[in-house]
């Protein structure tokens, strides 16, 4: 009887432990070919919307970098750099690209993309091509 | 009287151990990017430029380096490099040696 309620116990632990999904800070950066800064929206996985609210931009006001909070539910993770067009008066973005091509529309450069793995370097650097 | 074995050398052993298995996160490598002009960045850090040099490339707990290189004019180049590619790399064929793309 007591082994009875032991498994599902046991595979409930199991399965707890299993299921917490590793986390790790990336720090995102977004640079020319010419190596200045451009002002880009950071995408993880194709989440365009989730990007913008949860204000996941680098290089607005300036060169800067963005601590971004991966959750690593796959091996890797797509992550996606798109450049914004910017107010310079406010340091705010004109728009907010839904896909690369709405980026590359908006702006002179195309959007960079990498699948960082778990267990690649923190720093990440974008190189974004001229359109 | 009991025949004691002498700790020392077993301790500096083991801290030799230590230091051969940290040293080979590190890897020697000799890269040319052409143009020349090109920056070179390992880990997105800007570590020289793309006239031939021989970079120190950490790995630390990592089980990839990203190479990058860019040129104004050209199109960038990303490389993720395991420790076996740079091993394989250096011992086959020496340097590694890009070739960036002028853009249209």
């Amino acid at each position: 009887m007591r082994q009875r309620q032991t498994i599902p116990l046991l595979a409930g632990l199991v399965f707890t432990a299993c299921s917490s999904v590793p986390t790790r800070t990336l720090r995102i950066d977004a640079i020319g070919v010419d190596e200045k800064p451009v002002p880009c929206i950071v995408v993880v996985g194709d989440d365009w919307a989730g990007a913008a609210e949860k204000n996941q931009f680098v290089n607005l006001t300036g060169d800067d970098t963005l601590a971004l909070q991966v959750a690593f539910e796959q091996p890797s993770v797509d992550i996606i750099v798109a450049a914004v067009p910017v107010d310079q008066a406010t340091g705010k973005p004109l728009m907010l690209p839904k896909s690369r091509d709405e980026s590359a529309k908006a702006t002179s450069f195309l959007a960079d993309f990498a699948q960082v793995r778990l267990t690649d370097p923190d720093r990440q650097l974008f190189i974004l091509r001229q359109r | 009287m009991r025949n004691q074995r002498p700790r020392v050398p077993a301790a500096a052993l083991l801290a030799l151990s230590c230091l051969t298995g940290c040293s080979t996160t590190t890897f020697k490598v000799g890269m040319i990017v052409d143009p020349p002009t090109s920056a070179v960045f390992v880990n997105g850090t800007r570590v020289g430029q793309g006239a031939r040099r021989v970079y120190d490339i950490d790995f630390g707990p990592h089980e990839r380096v990203c190479v990058q290189a860019t040129a104004a004019g050209y199109e960038p180049m990303r490389e993720l490099l395991t420790r076996q590619q740079v091993i394989d790399q250096v011992e086959k064929y020496g340097d590694f040696k890009w070739y960036l793309k002028q853009e249209k």
